[in-house]
């Protein structure tokens, strides 16, 4: 079953809402503090740029915060971010007209936070790996097509006129190729 | 405190003010990326918190507080 459409609001997503929909200072706290790292990290990942990565930061939980009513469990708290960054992020994007992705290995030394040790790195590394690894095992049409599509950012059309194929027929590579990914990655765990 | 924290940047009350964008467009936008949920890229953004990318703790306060104010005055009405 897809994430997205996991009828039952966990208890725990419910009881933090309500928490904070109730003004419970405890509760806004602890779900900042749970997203906050997230949320700028994946942001400065895409953009590349610290100042890009506080706006879109404090865009991602403005948003949260004054709509958080709008949040009705049909997917999991975490995935209602992650969408409200992702729309953010590809707002930012399309009005800067490009994509620049750092990799882990452009990140500056001088970034690195004092306390990380080296297991949360190496887990990091892990997660990124197997995604890696993942992709690399689709097959060759399909791994093409993802990747002009999440690493290009290319639309469907376009990616049908470069592989000459039909833009229903890309759809449904992508299709498969996210399906297989699915199945594969640690997002499993999160019944994906 | 490092070079980071004392560098010229935009407060945070100084920022986007965005509650004004976040109207059913935006709120279409972010269904449609859920609904297309990318396996690969959620795996990314779960793993984030571990990246070896240190946020401004300056900014990561700042924020917390703008946000509280928010709340405040959220859900006091």
């Amino acid at each position: 079953m897809s994430i997205a459409r996991m009828p039952p609001v966990k208890d725990a997503d419910r009881s933090i809402v309500e928490a904070i929909r109730g003004g419970d200072p405890a509760a806004f706290r602890q779900l900042y503090e749970l997203h906050f790292r997230r949320i700028h990290n994946f942001s400065m990942r895409r953009l590349g740029d610290p100042t890009e990565a506080e706006d879109v930061c404090q865009e991602v939980f403005e948003a949260v915060y004054s709509c958080l009513d709008r949040f009705e469990g049909k997917s999991d708290l975490v995935v209602w971010i992650y969408g409200i960054t992702r729309n953010i992020l590809n707002n930012r994007l399309r009005r800067r007209g490009g994509v620049r992705l750092m990799s882990l290995d452009d990140v500056p030394p001088e970034a690195a936070p004092l306390d990380l040790g080296p297991e949360p790195l190496a887990q990091a590394r892990q997660v990124l790996g197997r995604v890696r690894e993942a992709i690399e095992r689709l097959p060759c049409e399909q791994r093409k097509i993802l990747e002009l599509r999440h690493g290009k950012r290319l639309n469907i059309r376009k990616i049908a006129q470069l592989t000459g194929r039909s833009e229903d027929a890309v759809k449904s590579s992508l299709y498969r190729a996210r399906r297989t990914l699915a199945a594969q990655l640690p997002g499993k765990q999160l019944a994906l | 405190m490092s070079d980071r924290d004392t560098r010229t940047v935009r407060p945070v009350d100084a920022r986007s003010g965005s509650q004004a964008r976040h109207g059913a467009r935006f709120w279409d936008a972010v269904e449609r990326e859920i609904e297309a949920l990318d396996a690969g890229d959620l795996a990314l953004f779960l793993a984030a918190d571990h990246l070896p990318i240190e946020p401004r703790a300056s900014f990561r306060r700042g924020l917390r507080g703008h946000l509280q104010a928010l709340c405040r005055a959220r859900w006091s009405n």
